[in-house]
């Protein structure tokens, strides 16, 4: 019991609990404006539909621990998607094999880039996401022409339901991310992560070879955005070059309400999770009250600031 | 020393031969070359090369601001909304109210993130939501106009490519040099430069950062006027604003401004955008897919960042 | 002291939380004073110069300045009122240049330099700051701040990165300083210093005054005693060496040589020495232990570990060799958010083998071993950014005894902190030695190298301008290789 007092009073926990806090405020919100919201159905399209931004966080929060951002996830994403669709008539089992190799390659240039030749992250994957976005523009005239329509075992593992609110993708998301937590938290490469994030010279001088991690770090990040990419492409049941943009923004947003700081160094994924459950709810609380775009915008952009804000001052405090 | 002040000019250097040996291919390529080409030309760099001097001044202070594209297409709506079949006169005076609110957007940008201590990253991402949904408030659909009296004195008409190269020039006369030499300029480069140390040394860092900030959105608003001049009308989309604000990053990082901040000028990235222009341009005269162009941008980027980046690493060693 | 004072300082306080920075300090500086403030790390010297600069303000308390209450809003604010400050850290903005930086602090041109030329520099006023060797970025941060002519000039440990030369001319500055009328407050914790410059010493511990008197020879047991307090348990350290009987070379160096900084360097350290490096501030010191750690490549000349010829690319392969460094800045060796946990057990995960699952049970038992055997004050464990700067040290040392290592490399690990961690550290590397493992020592007080190690180097311009036996490592004769006065 006095353990668990001491969790409770120790600064993490702080920030947890407001996050609980604001989930919960949240939910209880959106289940007041949409009475439907609270069927054990909704909750479970709710949880599904929070996979694919969830994957991108996961990525996401490796690479903002070492100290980077990906924002080319979004073109390694619809790539991967792109892959698997058009190369699935030639066998699944090929597909999800191209489709991996693509994430690793993109991932070791992002991680070589950074870690060997010093490239700022986000110039370098903000790069990286116009040459793929160059790259498959031409792709799918030329040599990745196809149907862009996903097999239906991937629909089936996306976006079907086993028993509500427990869907297949929601498993996905349970087994990737304890992988992701026991990566962080229980071995040496996540405390490598951590490490490099938070002083990458001490760990050089320490004898870490950094650029190692870091490209661990990018290529754990890409495969699990090719995941994501899989899951986007899986929901909307066939793929489009726009499929990942729109999640972007906010697997960084997830990432930094769920306290991970940007600078690397300190944060954990179960923080990004709750991160991409917030946003979730927030984008169906935006989606029932039936607004304009422009007002969804600008109360999305508003309310990431506005807990952004919240948890930089609850962990400033304590 | 002095070899570092060569290397610095010689980045400069190296852009302006680049840029000239672009001009000329396209110039050749050109069946006339005349005042209408340049003027052409300097409507094609225009907006760009303004938001890039903006986004520079805000990297040299330390910081990046991902919502200034968001700024211009802000700026862009609400002058588009306003002006639309106005008498000169009104049209003067609403161009420097918007120039105002420019200016005051991104002051608060500036005293957000200094109040909130939140990344710069994460606050003008966030922002950068907030002011696309107020464009689109503003302007539903693209439309609008301007006064063409006005339209022409900014953006000149037929073969005058006066009124441009001035539009260019001009800020860089009246507002950056000046800057550059008050005490409010150096300790803009101060607080990019060690924040810390500017403040031991009497800067006042957050309200430099307002300033900063603010000096950051009278380009974005300039740029906004000077893209409603061109096109008369307001286009409320995301996607612009998200591929200006790459653009304003690509040009600042390509004119010679380090991420780290504290180093650079606006001269370089006002040059860097005439590169970022003649890029696809060319590629368009040959008849290649305007993908291509984007990947060569793309990489483009890359490329220049790392060269400057491995420049810079070998200077700092020797 | 008859006059009025011109600062006096009274029951002021200043807390960060829960941690209480600074009790209840009182003091008072009368013009044309040199004062010393002394306190162990941690004792609140910092938080006091950092309120009286207007850094920070405090919580309660007064400062009267010519006999009226002032508060300083911001640095621009107290200098504008007299009172100019040399920080610990340098203040110059780097990526600008020299004349600019005088610009931000209204600095006039013409008496910075008249100040630099005073103190035997030239300064190109073009010149960025970060092309400038940090000890002339001290004299120039101490020349800007002369430039104001201050009432009350503070230099923070102004000494600590300076090369024994300019250590003497700071101090006679301060005389000049004094000589004109004008106050100084001096804070170092080079109690020779102390002793030879200051008209009186404040002791704070705990962030109180305990104690204030006279400075004069001798009192550096009553400094010692004041500052530890209670605690005054320090250890007096052998003077008088074991003869060693001289077993293997564990490495030897050949003819290295680094660039311009480093020219054809030899020597040997033995398994078991404590082998002391002495020298100005740059002369290729830095430069040496960065190559023997693999940080650096050396441009020519050999390294043989137990007679093996060997070549380090990276630091971890002279970590795989069995040498380890500790480096002179605590800021790039320690992962300041993370736990001493973490710190001390990252060197364990360094290779990709072992990037798998961690044995928590092996790595608590390291971790305990040596947070045991270094006495590392563990209240603070959750991120070592919030400890002392002495038990900051202490983990960077910690990090390889849970690795084990043959050779340590220390560079400084004495600078800043305060007598008592100092013995603690000195008896440690002494026990380092008698269980067989070497040691190379630089420091900047020519003190240590008696008080720690079996023999020592002096460095010169980059070359070995002297080999001394242990009977021959007294101040002079170390001050005079430094200063490249050969002897026999």
């Amino acid at each position: 019991m006095s353990n668990i007092l001491k969790k409770v009073q120790s600064r993490f926990s702080v920030a947890m609990l407001s996050l609980w806090g604001i989930l919960f405020s949240l939910f209880v919100v959106t289940g007041l404006v949409d009475h439907y919201f609270f069927t054990i159905s909704s909750i479970g399209v709710t949880l599904q539909l929070a996979v694919p931004l969830g994957l991108l966080a996961a990525g996401q929060t490796i690479c903002m621990l070492t100290g980077g951002i990906d924002l080319s996830i979004a073109m390694i994403a619809t790539g991967a998607a792109f892959i698997v669709s058009i190369k699935s008539s030639s066998g699944l089992g090929l597909a999800i094999l191209y489709a991996t190799l693509y994430c690793i390659l993109i991932g070791t240039i992002n991680g070589l880039a950074v870690g060997l030749f010093g490239m700022n992250p986000l110039i370098m994957t903000l790069g990286m996401n116009a040459v793929l976005i160059g790259v498959f523009t031409v792709g799918i005239t030329t040599f990745l022409k196809g149907s862009s329509t996903m097999p239906d075992i991937i629909i089936k593992l996306s976006s079907g339901s086993i028993i509500d609110p427990i869907s297949w993708p929601f498993l996905l998301w349970i087994f990737f991310g304890g992988l992701i937590i026991f990566l962080l938290s229980k071995t040496g490469l996540g405390r490598l992560i951590y490490a490099v994030g938070d002083n990458a010279t001490a760990a050089r001088l320490a004898g870490v070879r950094v650029w190692k991690v870091q490209l661990a770090a990018y290529i754990i990040c890409a495969l699990l955005g090719g995941l994501a990419g899989l899951m986007i492409g899986g929901q909307s049941g066939a793929v489009a070059m726009s499929l990942a943009d729109s999640l972007v923004l906010p697997s960084v947003a997830a990432v930094v309400i769920g306290g991970t700081s940007i600078m690397g160094g300190i944060g954990s994924y179960t923080g990004s999770i709750m991160g991409a459950l917030i946003l979730t709810v927030l984008s169906y609380l935006l989606a029932t009250i039936n607004s304009s775009e422009a007002v969804k915008q600008m109360i999305y952009g508003f309310i990431v600031l506005t807990l952004a804000w919240t948890y930089s001052k609850l962990t400033e405090k304590s | 020393m002095n070899l570092i002040k060569i290397k610095r000019q010689s980045w400069n250097i190296g852009i302006v031969i680049i840029a000239l040996g672009l001009g000329t291919w396209q110039i050749n390529r050109l069946p006339v070359f005349g005042s209408y080409e340049v003027r052409t030309i300097l409507l094609g760099i225009l907006p760009i090369a303004l938001l890039s001097m903006g986004q520079a001044i805000i990297i040299i202070g330390g910081g990046i601001n991902l919502a200034i594209g968001a700024e211009a297409v802000l700026i862009n709506c609400l002058a588009a909304r306003f002006m639309a079949n106005k008498s000169f006169g009104v049209a003067i005076v609403l161009t420097l109210a918007l120039l105002f609110v420019s200016v005051c957007v991104g002051a608060l940008t500036g005293l957000i993130i200094s109040r909130s201590k939140i990344a710069d990253i994460i606050v003008t991402l966030a922002t950068s939501f907030i002011l696309i949904g107020f464009a689109m408030y503003i302007q539903p659909s693209p439309g609008g106009g301007m006064n063409l009296t006005l339209a022409h004195l900014i953006s000149g008409k037929g073969s005058a490519f006066l009124p441009p190269l001035i539009v260019l020039i001009l800020p860089l006369l009246i507002i950056w040099i000046p800057l550059y030499r008050s005490r409010m300029g150096i300790a803009m480069f101060a607080i990019g430069s060690n924040k810390d140390a500017a403040f031991l040394s009497g800067v006042n860092v957050d309200l430099t950062r307002i300033k900063l900030y603010a000096t950051g959105g009278l380009f974005a608003g300039i740029s906004g006027i000077v893209l409603t001049a061109i096109t008369l009308s307001g286009s409320p989309f995301a996607s612009i604003s998200n591929t200006a604000t790459l653009n304003s990053v690509a040009g600042a990082v390509l004119g010679g401004v380090a991420l780290s901040g504290g180093v650079g000028g606006l001269t370089g990235p006002a040059l860097a955008a005439l590169i970022l222009y003649f890029i696809p341009t060319i590629l368009l005269n040959y008849g290649i897919d305007p993908a291509y162009s984007q990947i060569i941008t793309g990489a483009l980027t890359i490329v220049v960042v790392l060269a400057g980046g491995l420049i810079r690493n070998r200077g700092k060693k020797k | 002291m008859s006059q009025q004072a011109l600062l006096k300082i009274s029951n002021l306080a200043k807390s960060y939380g829960s941690v209480v920075a600074l009790r209840n300090a009182n003091f008072s500086i009368s013009p044309g004073e040199i004062h010393a403030l002394l306190g162990a790390n941690g004792a609140g010297k910092s938080t006091l110069v950092k309120i009286l600069t207007g850094v920070i303000s405090g919580d309660q308390g007064l400062i009267e300045l010519n006999g009226r209450e002032v508060a300083f809003s911001s640095p621009d604010n107290a200098r504008k009122n007299g009172i100019a400050p040399v920080f610990q850290d340098p203040a110059l903005i780097p990526d600008i240049s020299i004349q600019r930086n005088l610009y931000l602090t209204d600095t006039d041109k013409d008496r910075f330099l008249f100040e630099i030329s005073a103190m035997g520099l030239s300064v190109d006023l073009n010149q960025l700051a970060s092309d400038i060797e940090l000890p002339i970025l001290r004299m120039i941060d101490l020349a800007r701040a002369l430039a104001h002519d201050p009432e009350l000039l503070i230099l923070d440990e102004i000494t600590a990165a300076l090369p024994i030369d300019m250590a003497e001319k700071v101090i006679s500055i301060m005389g000049a300083h004094k000589a004109r009328g004008k106050s100084v407050i001096f804070i170092s914790h080079r109690l020779a210093e102390i002793e030879e410059i200051c008209d009186r010493a404040t002791v704070l511990r705990d962030g109180t005054n305990v104690d204030t008197f006279d400075a004069t020879q001798g009192s550096e047991a009553r400094i010692v005693a004041a500052m530890l307090g209670d605690k005054n348990v320090l250890a007096t350290h052998s003077t008088k060496q074991k003869n060693k009987i001289a077993t293997d070379d564990f490495m030897r160096v050949e003819s290295l040589s680094g660039g311009k900084q480093l020219k054809d360097v030899s020597f040997t350290i033995k398994r078991g020495e404590v082998l002391g490096v002495a020298a100005l501030e740059g002369q290729g010191q830095d430069l040496l232990f960065e190559i023997l750690a693999g940080a650096s490549k050396p441009t020519g000349g050999k390294l043989f570990v137990n007679g093996e010829e060997v070549t380090f690319h990276h630091p971890s392969d002279a970590i795989s060799y069995g040498i380890s460094y500790v480096p002179g800045d605590r800021k790039t060796a320690l992962m300041p958010q993370r736990s001493i946990r973490e710190n001390l057990a990252l060197t364990r995960y360094r290779g990709m083998r072992r990037w798998g699952k961690i044995n928590f049970g092996e790595e608590e038992l390291k971790v305990d071993g040596a947070v045991q055997s270094l006495e590392i004050d563990t209240r603070a464990k959750s991120q070592v950014k919030r400890l002392s700067g002495g038990n900051q040290q202490k983990v960077t040392i910690g990090r390889w005894v849970t690795t084990g290592f043959d050779l340590l490399l220390c560079f400084d690990p004495t600078r800043g902190i305060d007598v008592g961690t100092k013995a603690q550290i000195y008896d440690l590397i002494r026990t380092f030695s008698d269980q067989g493992k070497s040691v190379l020592l630089f420091t900047s007080e020519l003190r240590e190298i008696q008080l720690s190690c079996d023999r020592a180097i002096v460095l010169y311009e980059g070359k070995v301008q002297a080999n001394l036996p242990f009977e021959k490592c007294d101040e002079v004769s170390l001050l005079s290789a430094a200063h490249g006065i050969v002897s026999k």
